[in-house]
């Protein structure tokens, strides 16, 4: 009489049973691990090369000024290397809004803002696509020479042009400073130099 | 025939079964389970996880917006004078207000933040309004999800104390009740060594440019403040104004302006 | 019988725990350090990279910072920092994988206390 549950496996066919399940469990692992990764891929990334020295600019119903403020903007961006232009589609680079915002929350005191809508810190290259915004509620007051400083200065943005001071624009003729006023509806020349490093 | 299998044509006794397939198999398989389980709960607990479910409102900005203010700021006297309220108080709050979707073709749905500001001094009151014993800022806001400050202001957060300079309608012409800085210089933070910070993209110029920021319980700075307090209360440091419109036809938005000073 | 299934059993807890050790190990062994030689001057280029911080928009200074990032970063983020300058080098945002960015971003804001655009750990 045997009492089988004494009897040994053989050891080789143990150990592979034992050898399968590490395996298993391995298996297991990157599965598990191939989930979440693949979950979080974003998805709505817009990627591809930018052509950084295009700039394709998007009127998106703009009123009288707003629009010819524009034009004028692209026309100092191309006074410097780059080539901006108006079109619509795919490859958009600025889109140009205006309305009536209101005086208040983040619109109180501003005429016009352009913000970068894929700044990321890795990037070293200029926003891919930028959002200007003209606050009616303000520039509708705005003389056509003022209108021209708004342009500018919000165009100038989207080159990666940053705002300029009393400190380094002392002939005081840049559209870049903080506030826009009518005597100011250009770029400087420190500004054409400043795009132009760019490329 | 294995060595555990019963002689042929002997029934197997009580004592003398074959060894069991079945339950043996079911052990092999629940302890592989048991294997799996361990190893893939292992790893999905190690694992950095996404956020399956982004917050509305992180905590933080992600970018900044670059404005054109309407007005700058030369001196203390002008910036204090053309503010509605300056106050010295606490941050008690940050909190998303109203979302607003954009009529302007962009869709884009946009949050205000707000900063609640716990007051303990009101320095300048130009409309003469009851002392509030808070305020509430509006300071940066999210798009479609996304946090934007103005130029290199960062957020106010819980806890920081300081002097806001506030811009606001008349009280007869309000819509809500928030406040914006008058500039991008209207926040003075002091630290809890009482130093000065005023962070921002304004370069060394306007209304700041030549006050010692040293310390923010020095003499000469809350002199500076309670100064051009004194001239905006008197007269002698007079308010910018600027001008607002709104649309003849509220339909049109190119229908003529209709503008005023305030 | 008991004691075979005792055996089964213990083969497979004894798989069980090598396979989630397997598993902590792959998962541990490439996860940067909390500390390491060159992180204070890592951490200084990161804060120049800060949202809102003025002088990335000059020419040049992005590149610079990104380079000084990777000279100083642990070596477990190596190959990432790599493939951002290498990425960069090509004006081609579709060279990198987003999330490896992310999940360098997060070390970053995590290690540094810095808030880096587009990022949020």
């Amino acid at each position: 009489m045997t009492d089988t549950s004494k009897v040994k496996p053989p050891l080789r066919s143990h150990s592979i049973r034992v050898l399968m399940t590490v395996v298993a469990a391995v298996f297991a692992l990157l599965a598990a691990s191939a989930a979440p990764a693949q979950a979080s891929h974003s998805g709505d990334f817009a990627g591809g090369p930018p052509d950084n020295a295009t700039h394709y600019v998007e009127n998106i119903n703009l009123t009288g000024y707003a629009s010819q403020a524009t034009t004028h903007g692209i026309v100092q961006i191309d006074r410097s290397v780059m080539n901006a232009t108006y079109a619509d589609g795919p490859e958009i680079d600025v889109h140009v809004h205006d309305a009536y915002y209101g005086r208040s929350g983040s619109w109180a005191g501003m005429a016009g803002y352009a913000n970068c809508q894929e700044d990321e810190w890795w990037w070293d290259g200029d926003c891919n696509v930028y959002r200007v915004r003209y606050n009616l509620s303000y520039a509708a007051s705005y003389s056509w020479a003022r209108w021209q400083s708004l342009g500018c200065h919000e165009l100038g943005h989207t080159t990666g042009l940053a705002h300029r001071s009393a400190a380094n624009d002392t002939d005081n003729n840049s559209c870049m400073r903080s506030t826009v006023l009518a005597s100011r509806p250009r770029f400087d020349s420190h500004d054409i130099d400043a795009i132009n490093a760019l490329f | 025939m294995s060595d555990n299998d019963p002689p042929a044509g002997e029934k197997p006794t009580s004592m003398q079964r074959p060894q069991p397939k079945r339950p043996r198999l079911l052990s092999f398989i629940a302890g592989g389970a048991a294997a799996l389980v361990v190893a893939g709960a292992t790893a999905w607990a190690l694992w950095p996880q996404p956020e399956s479910d982004p917050d509305p409102f992180p905590d933080q900005p992600e970018s900044v917006y670059h404005a054109a203010e309407v007005r700058t700021f030369d001196n203390l006297g002008t910036m204090t004078a053309s503010s509605a309220l300056v106050v010295h108080g606490t941050a008690v709050e940050a909190r998303p207000g109203e979302t607003v979707v954009l009529d302007d073709g962009s869709e884009a749905s946009v949050t205000g933040r707000e900063v609640v500001v716990e007051v303990d001094q009101v320095v300048f009151d130009r409309f003469g309004i009851e002392a509030p014993e808070t305020v509430v800022v509006a300071e940066g806001f999210w798009e479609n999800g996304i946090g934007y400050t103005l130029e290199g202001m960062p957020w106010t957060e819980v806890g920081q104390s300081g002097y806001f300079y506030l811009a606001g309608p008349p009280p007869a012409l309000r819509e809500d009740e928030l406040y914006t800085y008058v500039h991008e210089t209207g926040r003075v933070l002091i630290g809890t060594s009482l130093e000065v910070s005023i962070p921002g993209h304004w370069q060394e110029e306007g209304p700041w440019a030549t006050a010692d920021l040293a310390d923010g319980a020095s003499t000469s700075f809350t002199t500076a403040i309670q100064s051009a307090a004194e001239a905006a209360e008197s007269g002698e440091a007079i308010p910018e104004l600027i001008s607002v419109c709104v649309p003849t036809d509220p339909a049109d938005e190119n229908s003529a302006p209709l503008c005023w000073e305030e | 019988m008991r004691s075979s299934r005792a055996r089964v059993g213990l083969a497979a807890a004894a798989a069980a725990v090598a396979g989630a050790a397997v598993a902590f190990g792959l998962v541990v062994a490439n996860r940067p350090p909390d500390d390491w030689p060159e992180r204070e001057a890592f951490c200084e280029q990161a804060a120049a990279m800060e949202v809102g911080v003025i002088g990335m928009e000059e020419p040049g200074a992005k590149a610079e910072a990104l380079a000084t990032l990777a000279e100083t970063a642990p070596d477990e983020l190596a190959d990432e920092f790599e493939d951002i300058l290498h990425a960069n080098e090509h004006d081609d945002r579709s060279m990198i994988d987003q999330d490896q960015v992310r999940l360098v971003g997060e070390f970053i804001e995590e290690n540094c206390g810095v808030n880096l655009p587009g990022t949020t750990a």
